[in-house]
């Protein structure tokens, strides 16, 4: 059923970028970061040069950065077999920003590409489906041009007085950042275009009479929109469902009902305030997304970690892991249909980890715990009884409850298996990562693959499931469960005394210019933060690659041919947390 | 009185709900209609006390067959729409529906109505119990000492005023082809949905 | 028929709508704390003593909230769906024998008084009529609903409802055969009569009982017409208030009667069979009391299964109803047949 692998190391990025660029010769040009770059009319060769000839099948990251002069797109590309990603870039000019789509190589880039579109307003050639993705259609203005002023907090003008009887207060961000006077709204934005759709050059209209006209056997084709209103889409998520009786034939995810422009936020706060704002992305799994960033911030600043503060994120990173994934597993039930009981004794053992974050962090959920170089606070002194009596006694015990109660249930094989299956190769190409991409026989974590932290010094496997269905990402979970047990029986005795925080604590911190895509394995999959910085106080971009947000590219792939009752639990599988896939 | 009361009630349904069928606009609407009719000829049934046949036609008319021409008729398009179903061939079923009612009067008019004189507290109606049954009275008699065997054998405690022990010798011995004939219909309809749920 | 037995035919409709109701009332209050115990919750423990007045709370907020019409729905058949679901869930009891018949002196007459509204020669086939006349209530509000999540559940409840009536029909014809009759009165004395209870003789069928009486009532994990994961809330999406609860009510007094049938088909009914021969027949309140307990017992089983069990797939379930009981409950039907024939010989 599962079973454990060990990743075969790869090829360093930099032998790959050599290699690549003595095939290509005049078509590449290697920049200072080390990143290859390529204009846009040779990108389709090369890309494809990349993926066929230096096995780089899996796009991990896609996205953009406005240099005000030129939009550069950034792709960060791996092997499925490990090894750190490789930067490719490309760029287009500000008029008319126009890259091919790499949509024919990599389905995967498909919600990527048409975020970057979303927020930048670079036009994929080529891409089918080319429309606004988190935005609604019709909104005017790109928000993640620089020069896009979001609406109140970047105005000249507040459109409320302070609070302050004499308006004196500021914050002291204002000092330090431009975000004040750096961006100005778009001339033709007025505000009155919005929530009227304007059809545009290459946008997708969905032809819903041609969808309705069903089979020759008569029974109509129905249109239903599950969602944003739904009990079973994990949040504010909608999917867009052509049945024909109760069959899918096809789905479209509409997402974005959350949308907040975490992004952008996120380059006009500081860069140690966007530590706590993380924690909002996935707040099932926060301390992994803390992990993440700080991780990203720290390679940017040259920092080492001290060794107490490694060992202290790597036990909060598999408890947060264990927890999580105690939760998806209680909810994929609850999708099942099972009115409440497996999840509640599922998240029972949730309740006490939550309990352990608020006594080392302050708050259960939203922890803000690291910082730029280890975490914010030493685990207090109660802390490890209790948290060896959890990890040694208690854990083992509520995983093998769940287990001998839902894997080998009868109802719940019936309804998991077969259902949602997606090949390895799928599953590769469509960029999913997390236990989807494992559930489908690719062992691929980023803990094998790209180690970041102490995971090298563990024996701990990669958990892997040949069936690629529904059952087989609930299997890969369980058996992620007694991996991450195993690595905090290992970490809890090990854990050494000293320093958690190298240099000295700083509320603001100084990144040198430069630009990093840091990536952790986050219990849905592989979290990136790609950060640019030009040295000053606040990221100069700031973008994070959602595990859930590009999961959901293969949603359609997975659920076409099977019933309605069978998305529900795809969807499940999949484990969304809204949080993160609408930032 | 009464029961003459409760007839007229029946019929009206029965009758109305007939009408309501052709005349309503929605194909919906129709079948519900035709749910209403179902219940009507149910209680005519009751009435004239063939209690079985009463509770049958509520359980196979009204709750399986209506409720398919009901579920047939929601997969199909514009099932909220207000179109009148296809009235291409009315004046053909006009036709059709006029010649089977003129046969039935005249089946019903030629036929010897086996009434017997009111007894025992009985009306016209209690003595047409035994014969919705069994047919006709001559055959009755005949029937019930032919069966004796047949009902103690299969150790019947039934209450002898129940007509369904009487459906059941009739259908067993004296209409025995038909009711052969009739399964093997059923079959022929289950073998072709078979064929179509395997298309 | 005198005034004075109109009279208690009048009482009898009146006791049995009221006992239906707070029975109703109960059995979600039952539901609430069993299923809370079962997740290591405690329950509605607020309103009165442990919660008892929890259902008398429920009832007044759900008679107080907004009628809700939404627009494009077909009004009258929108407004008849839920009459019709608590009309035939109702209707369906009036046949239930709940204690052996007492005699009182009214007026200086004697009278026997039945605990039962009217007890007929084919009891069984009206009360299998009148629950698939259940299915209106689910269709008409799935379509009348204009609402697509209504009308499938509209449809699955139709295709769902057709499927399982066939096998339990099927189940409860050889029920009839080992008896020979189709009035509850008799089957409940022939088990009395026999010192068993016809689970012992019948325990395929009562188990072909069990599982499509569950898809009947529309309970998980067969609650396919309202599955809330895929269908929000199924035919009842487009209600509230009274409406809904009146659809909420049909739900569980459903429940009721296809307990109390079960009871009365295969566990002796309001006697204890087994035990009755021992110690004679047993008081009209002992009656009531025993069928009380059986009644619970299966709506515990309800509730148990509702807790633990997650819901079948739509498509599943009809190959399942279809495929494996219709063939058993024949086959058992057959061997039913066969074994009385040459008994009787």
């Amino acid at each position: 059923m599962t079973k454990q692998t060990d990743v075969v190391a790869a090829p360093a990025p930099a032998d790959v970028v050599a290699a690549v660029h003595k095939q290509l010769g005049e078509r590449v040009t290697v920049d200072d970061g080390g990143a290859l770059v390529v204009g846009p009319s040779n990108l389709i060769d090369v890309v494809r040069a990349l993926r066929d000839d230096h096995g780089l099948d899996y796009l991990a990251n896609l996205t953009a950065v406005d240099w005000l002069d030129r939009f550069e797109v950034v792709y960060h590309l791996c092997s499925s077999a490990g090894g750190a990603p490789i930067v490719l870039k490309t760029t287009t000019d500000r008029a008319n920003p126009r890259v091919p789509s790499l949509f024919g190589i990599y389905p995967g880039a498909d919600f990527q590409e048409r975020e970057v579109y979303d927020m930048f307003g670079i036009r994929f050639a080529g891409h089918p489906n080319l429309k606004r993705i988190l935005m609604w259609e019709g909104f005017a203005g790109w928000p993640l041009r620089k020069d896009w002023r979001e609406a109140y907090f970047e105005q000249e003008h507040k459109p409320l007085t302070s609070r302050w009887p004499d308006g004196q207060f500021f914050f002291g961000e204002d000092k330090l950042t431009d975000w004040g006077s750096n961006t100005k709204l778009p001339p033709a934005y007025t505000g009155a275009e919005i929530g009227r759709p304007k059809p545009q050059e290459g946008q997708y209209v969905v032809d819903i009479d041609a969808l309705r006209r069903g089979t020759s056997f008569g029974s109509d084709r129905l249109v239903v929109n599950m969602g944003p209103q739904h009990p079973s889409t994990h949040g504010v998520f909608q999917m867009r469902l052509v049945l024909d009786g109760e069959t899918v034939v096809d789905l479209e995810p509409v997402m974005g009902y959350m949308h907040r422009n975490h992004e952008k936020i996120g380059e006009r706060n500081l860069w140690l305030g966007n530590m706590p704002f993380t924690d909002r992305l996935d707040y099932i799994a926060q301390l992994g997304s803390e992990w993440g960033y700080a991780l990203c911030v720290e390679r940017m600043m040259g920092l080492e970690v001290p060794e107490r503060a490694e060992y202290i994120r790597v036990i909060m990173a598999e408890l947060n892991r264990i927890q999580s994934h105690f939760w998806s597993i209680g909810f994929l039930l609850n999708d099942l249909g099972a009115f409440f009981t497996p999840s509640l004794y599922a998240i029972e053992e949730r309740e006490i980890v939550l309990d352990l974050f608020e006594m080392a962090t302050g708050s259960r959920l939203m922890c803000n715990y690291m910082r730029f170089g280890g975490v914010a606070y030493d685990l207090p002194d109660a802390f490890m009884p209790l948290v060896n009596v959890l990890v040694n006694e208690r854990m083992e015990r509520a995983i093998d409850e769940i287990d001998a109660y839902l894997t080998n249930n009868e109802i719940v094989m019936e309804r998991m298996k077969g259902v949602g299956v997606l090949t390895p190769e799928l599953a590769i190409a469509y960029s999913t990562s997390g236990p989807v991409l494992r559930g489908s026989g690719v062992a691929y974590d980023v803990r094998r693959a790209d180690p970041y932290g102490i995971y090298d010094r563990f024996d701990w496997n990669v958990v892997t499931a040949n069936e690629g269905d529904v059952y087989a990402r609930y299997a890969v979970r369980i058996g992620e469960m007694r991996e991450s047990l195993k690595i905090l029986r290992q970490a809890l005795p090990q854990m050494p005394a000293g320093e958690i925080l190298g240099g000295k604590k700083a509320w603001q911190v100084r990144v040198p210019a430069g630009e990093h895509y840091a990536r952790v394995e986050n219990p849905r999959g592989e979290l990136g933060y790609y950060c640019v910085s030009d040295g000053k106080a606040n990221p100069y971009r700031y973008h994070v690659r959602s595990p859930c947000f590009v999961n959901l590219t293969s949603l359609a792939e997975m659920c076409k041919g099977y019933k309605v009752a069978d998305v529900v639990a795809i969807l499940g599988s999949i484990d969304i947390v809204l949080g993160e896939v609408d930032r | 009185m009464m029961e003459m009361l409760a007839f007229g009630l029946v019929a009206g349904v029965a009758v109305g709900g007939a009408i309501g069928v052709v005349a309503a606009r929605n194909v919906f609407v129709s079948a519900l209609w035709l749910v209403l009719s179902f219940i009507g000829v149910a209680g005519i049934y009751a009435i004239l006390g063939a209690d079985f046949l009463a509770a049958t036609q509520v359980l196979i008319y009204v709750g399986a067959i209506s409720v398919l021409i009901l579920f047939a008729v929601m997969l199909t398009h514009h099932v909220m729409g207000d179109e009148r179903s296809n009235n291409r061939q009315a004046f053909l079923a006009f036709i059709v529906s006029s010649s089977v009612v003129a046969a039935l009067g005249v089946l019903a008019y030629r036929t010897d109505w086996p009434i017997r004189p009111a007894d025992a507290g009985g009306s016209v109606v209690t003595a047409m119990r035994g014969d919705l049954a069994g047919s006709s009275a001559a055959s009755t008699a005949a029937q019930t000492g032919a069966s004796t065997a047949l009902t103690s054998t299969v150790d019947l405690a039934l209450n002898q005023d129940s007509n369904v022990v009487r459906l059941g010798q009739a259908l067993m011995t004296e209409h025995l082809l038909s009711f052969e004939i009739i399964s093997l219909v059923l079959l022929v309809a289950l073998i072709g949905a078979i064929v179509i749920a395997r298309d | 028929m005198d005034a004075i037995e109109l009279g208690i035919v009048a009482l009898k409709c009146l006791v049995i709508v009221a006992v239906l109701l707070t029975g109703f009332a109960y059995t979600t209050f039952l539901e609430r704390k069993v299923i809370a115990r079962m997740q290591q919750r405690l329950g509605p423990n607020r309103a009165g003593p442990f919660g008892l007045l929890q259902p008398a709370a429920d009832g007044v907020k759900l008679i107080f909230k907004e009628n809700i019409t939404p627009v494009g729905v077909d009004r009258f058949v929108y407004f008849l769906a839920p009459i019709v679901s608590m009309v035939v869930a109702i209707m369906a009891f009036a046949v239930m024998p709940v204690a052996d018949p007492i005699t009182v002196t009214i007026g200086g007459q004697v009278r026997e008084i039945r605990f039962q509204l009217a007890d007929f020669n084919v009891a069984l086939l009206y009360v299998l009529g009148i629950t698939s006349l259940a299915v209106y209530g689910l269709v008409l509000a799935g379509w009348a609903s204009n609402n697509k999540f209504a009308l499938i559940g509209g449809l699955r409840s139709a295709a769902q409802m057709v499927s399982y009536e066939l096998a339990m029909g099927v189940a409860l014809v050889s029920v009839v055969l080992v008896v020979g009759s189709l009035s509850m009165n008799d089957i409940v004395d022939w088990q009395v009569a026999k010192g068993l209870p016809l689970i012992v003789l019948q325990p395929v069928a009562f188990g072909i009982y069990a599982i499509t009486a569950i898809a009947e009532t529309n309970r998980a994990p067969f609650d396919f017409p309202e599955a809330e994961q895929e269908l929000v809330a199924g035919y009842h999406t487009e209600y509230t208030g009274m409406r809904f609860a009146l659809f909420f009510m049909a739900e569980y007094i459903n429940m009721i009667t296809v307990s109390g049938l079960a009871a009365t088909l295969f566990l002796g009914g309001h006697h204890l069979p087994f035990v009755e021969r021992f110690t004679g027949n047993l008081p009209w309140f002992v009656d009531i009391g025993v069928f009380l307990a059986k009644v619970i017992l299966a709506l515990f089983l309800f509730i148990w299964i509702r807790a633990t069990i997650p819901r079948l797939r739509y498509d599943r379930l009809m190959a399942f109803g279809w495929k494996v009981l219709l063939p058993i409950s024949l086959a058992n039907l057959a061997l039913t047949a066969v074994v009385i024939a040459f008994l009787a010989r």
